[in-house]
């Protein structure tokens, strides 16, 4: 097909045989101008699964897993734990353009662990095998394209931390920068093949081709750093995130027990305290040692002695190299004496014996700050160092009251919660390590293309490239190609700013009416997002800001993607909540669905229910066991577009009432 | 020479514990342990700790022995604009190379070959040369005093690095 594809609407989804019941969930358009989808669920009960699958649709995540144990956990979580079964399907009906149907199958394959690809295009029946989208939509969707438009709000606290750069990501991607890059590579390719068939060759082939296999390694060396560096990022983030929401629940436990909170935070306190204590004892001990003037007589007095001496000799006097110069070429000498040619020879040969301008330069201040330090008692720099042990006693038995008081406590999940942060600390600090200094190693001349130095693989990439563009007498293209690449490069960072400053004014002119009590105004998006005159924002006010961001990121592209979200507006009060509503109602024109926890109604889905005249689709939709006896009951009132008995182990309400009058809390009353 | 290195390795030599080893066990790092509070934030701290043993002892070793990888091609900010340090300690080794001269135009013309206010290092090919082997010759001496081996704390370091300092020739 090589129609262009410029919009994409899912039209519905069905699951089979795996751990959400086998219902079918139908995305009503009519007129095909319906755009906004809320999903009501209970927690636990599959939206983050129902996210997760409809990812995998458009891009196989899954695959990607090399570590068999992290596939099979994924796996895992798919498949239907009462009744397990070998595979599963998943089925996702779309419209692109408003008029074609598609159909993506996914077959789970529960003992392999694969997933097989299904495609379906058109109104027919038959399945192609494969993830068979029209060209001009496959483009769009790379794995970080994917992960934005259907997002959680996890996101949120990543465009605020610094270290993973997920605002310049995020734009990149979502408006295809990359593609500067590709041109790029295009380049070099074009450089190698022309490299290989040029036959003014200033090397024997065989050497020539001893460079093509050492610059293959290097390239091999280099893609295989930037994939480990892409996967230490993804994984960073993972634990960033479990991290974060680990130290929410312990924050909600201690809070809920105030005993237990007050004997941690005293030991917790004690161990910071003497940290900080040891570690200022570490500087102050270190600082002596840079001046050794302080801490021991023999030096103070050595350097004094020297400070002396070339004062006495008059050294420094400086006379630089262009007086003699100058000397040498004019008649006659100071004295008035005409030089003749030894003469001149004898200043040439004897200059060296005055100080140059540039040992003058050195010394100077040298002298100055010997002349300028006083003395010190020898017992304070004794007592700095012996300080340290007894500091660090301190610390130690500071951290064994600590994990006393850890380990006394009788609230499981709290240890719990520790002793995962402990081990995520642990897990993190190998990966800051290579992400923050193992590839950025300058490069040493010893270097070999096993090196996991970014840094240096690019300069040993640089090297061998300019050695085969002599040998191949392709220095001059090598010239012009490195000049474009310079230029698209700078025409990515050049569109990357207009694009965020953009996007920042979008976000800013929003802000007084979504942030309306307390207005935090962005500052910059370069690497993250920063505010004005404040370091940080509460929670809610992140989220709303992420929003705005999205909403101001995704109305860029010339394709119009389904926005899909889950828990929209977890952290917000009610006033947010509005205002985010009326914010997307305004203006998201593709489509959006977002699957949403009862508390997460109010204030939101009627706020958009009313903005929208209506045209929302409103569904309920949760499993049928005997833990839902009072949700079917509920549904029972509201039988009207619903599917009480369409699906065995599930029910599907698209009644707006039940929508709204849906009470979850019911459940744990019976239970 | 127009850099500074560190040894990441003694010729013929495979136990021999590199600069680089050592500072692992020295630089500041996010970890459980006391690295986490290090003060030595760079690799040139470890050598401007080796370089003033060296020249407090007066002890070199020759280049060649050791392969090398470079450090950086200037004094860090925390030995030079933050703290007198990088000063301190090219005045003491020019007290090494002059101590044994009293001829005013000799030490002139030491000074000139070691001096040079155009480098980055301030030092000239042939200062920053012997200043490695001052540095190296001072790392060895570390290393007989911890035994050959990398310390255990950075507590443990300092401690034993002050003794060794405070030792007398």
């Amino acid at each position: 097909m090589s129609e262009t594809i410029q919009s994409v609407k899912i039209t519905g989804w069905a699951y089979r045989g795996l751990n959400i019941p086998d219902y079918d969930i139908n995305i009503f358009d009519p007129n095909s101008n319906r755009n906004f989808s809320l999903i009501l669920q209970l927690s636990g009960q599959g939206k983050t699964t129902t996210l997760n699958l409809l990812r995998y649709c458009f891009y196989n995540f899954l695959d990607e897993i090399e570590d068999k144990n992290k596939r099979k956990k994924e796996f895992d979580a798919l498949s239907n734990k009462e009744k397990p079964n070998d595979y599963g399907e998943f089925t996702l009906k779309l419209k692109l353009n408003n008029t074609i149907n598609y159909k993506i199958t996914l077959k789970f394959d529960f003992k392999n662990y694969k997933i097989n690809y299904f495609t379906t295009a058109g109104d027919g029946e038959g399945k192609e095998p494969g993830l068979l989208l029209p060209e001009s939509l496959k483009e769009h969707l790379s794995s970080e394209f994917i992960k934005k438009s259907f997002f959680n709000l996890e996101l949120a606290n990543e465009l605020l931390d610094e270290q993973e750069k997920e605002t310049d990501k995020t734009i990149i991607n979502i408006c295809k920068l990359y593609n500067l890059d590709k041109i790029s590579k295009a380049f070099d390719l074009f450089k190698d093949e022309y490299e290989t068939k040029t036959g003014r060759l200033n090397v024997t082939l065989s050497k020539l081709q001893e460079m093509k296999h050492t610059k293959n390694k290097i390239e091999q060396s280099l893609n295989n750093i930037l994939k480990k560096e892409n996967e230490y990022f993804e994984k960073r983030k993972i634990l960033k995130n479990e991290f974060n929401t680990l130290e929410k629940e312990e924050k909600k436990i201690r809070l809920e027990n105030s005993e237990i909170n007050k004997r941690l935070t005293a030991a917790e306190n004690e161990v910071s305290n003497s940290e900080a204590e040891l570690s200022d004892g570490f500087y102050n001990c270190y600082n002596f040692l840079k001046n050794p003037m302080k801490f021991s007589n023999e030096f103070f007095d050595s350097l004094n002695n020297f400070e002396d001496k070339l004062t006495k000799m008059g050294i420094p006097k400086s006379v630089g190299d262009s007086f003699f110069s100058e000397l040498i070429e004019s008649k006659e000498c100071l004295c008035g004496k005409q030089l003749d040619e030894e003469m001149k020879e004898n200043i040439q040969k004897n200059k060296y014996k005055f100080l140059t301008d540039e040992t003058y330069n050195v010394l100077n201040p040298i002298k100055s700050k010997i002349k300028e330090t006083k003395k010190i008692e020898k017992f304070l720099f004794d007592e700095a160092f012996i300080d340290l042990t007894k500091k660090m006693g301190n610390l130690i038995r500071a951290k064994n009251k600590l994990s006393n008081v850890t380990e006394n406590i009788d609230q499981e999940k709290l240890i719990q919660i520790t002793t995962r942060k402990s081990e995520i600390e642990h897990e993190i600090n190998p990966i800051n390590e290579f992400l923050n200094e193992t590839i950025n190693k300058r490069w040493s001349e010893t270097d070999t293309p096993d090196t996991e130095s970014k840094k240096s693989l690019i300069q040993q990439l640089e090297y061998i490239n300019s050695q085969i563009e002599n040998a191949t007498n392709t220095v001059d293209l090598g010239k012009k190609i490195k000049f474009i690449k310079k230029f698209l490069e700078e025409v990515k960072e050049e569109s990357l700013e207009e694009i965020s400053n953009s996007i920042v004014e979008k976000i800013n002119l929003e802000v007084p009416r979504v942030l309306k009590y307390e207005q935090i105004f962005v500052k910059s998006i370069k690497n993250k997002i920063t505010f004005k005159d404040r370091e940080g924002a509460a929670q809610g006010q992140i989220v709303r800001i992420t929003y705005l961001f999205l909403i101001a990121l995704l109305g860029r592209s010339n394709l119009k993607f389904p926005f899909i979200v889950d828990s929209p507006v977890t952290a917000m009060d009610d006033v947010s909540r509005g205002e985010i509503a009326k914010s997307l109602a305004q203006f998201i024109d593709s489509q959006y669905i977002a699957f949403l926890l009862p508390p997460e109604r109010g204030d939101f889905a009627d706020v958009l229910d009313e903005e929208l005249n209506n045209n929302i689709n409103l569904i309920v939709a949760f499993p049928k066991n005997k833990f839902t006896e009072n949700l079917i009951t509920q549904a029972k009132n509201f039988s009207q577009n619903t599917e009480l008995e369409k699906w065995t182990n599930g029910i599907v309400s698209y009644n707006r009432d039940f929508f709204y009058d849906f009470r979850g809390r019911l459940i744990k009353q019976d239970i | 020479m127009d850099a500074f290195f560190q040894i990441n390795g003694k010729k013929n030599d495979p136990n021999f514990i590199s600069m680089k080893m050592f500072n692992e066990a020295l630089k500041r790092k996010k970890s459980n342990d006391q690295r986490s509070l290090s003060p030595f934030k760079e690799n040139l701290d470890l050598f401007y700790l080796s370089l003033l043993v060296g020249l407090k002892f007066n002890v070199k070793s020759e280049i060649d022995h050791y392969e090398l990888g470079e450090l950086t091609d200037e004094w860090t900010k925390e030995l030079s604009e933050n703290s007198n340090a990088k000063d301190y300690i090219i005045a003491l080794y020019l007290i090494q190379i002059t101590k044994k001269e009293e001829d005013k135009s000799k030490i002139k013309i030491i000074l000139n070959k070691s001096l040079d206010h155009k480098k980055r290092t301030t030092l000239s090919n042939n200062g920053l040369k012997e200043i490695h082997e001052y540095c190296f010759g001072g790392y060895e001496k570390i290393l007989d005093y911890f035994e050959k081996q990398t310390p255990s704390s950075i507590v443990d370091f300092l401690v034993k690095y002050k003794k060794l300092i405070d030792s007398s020739a």
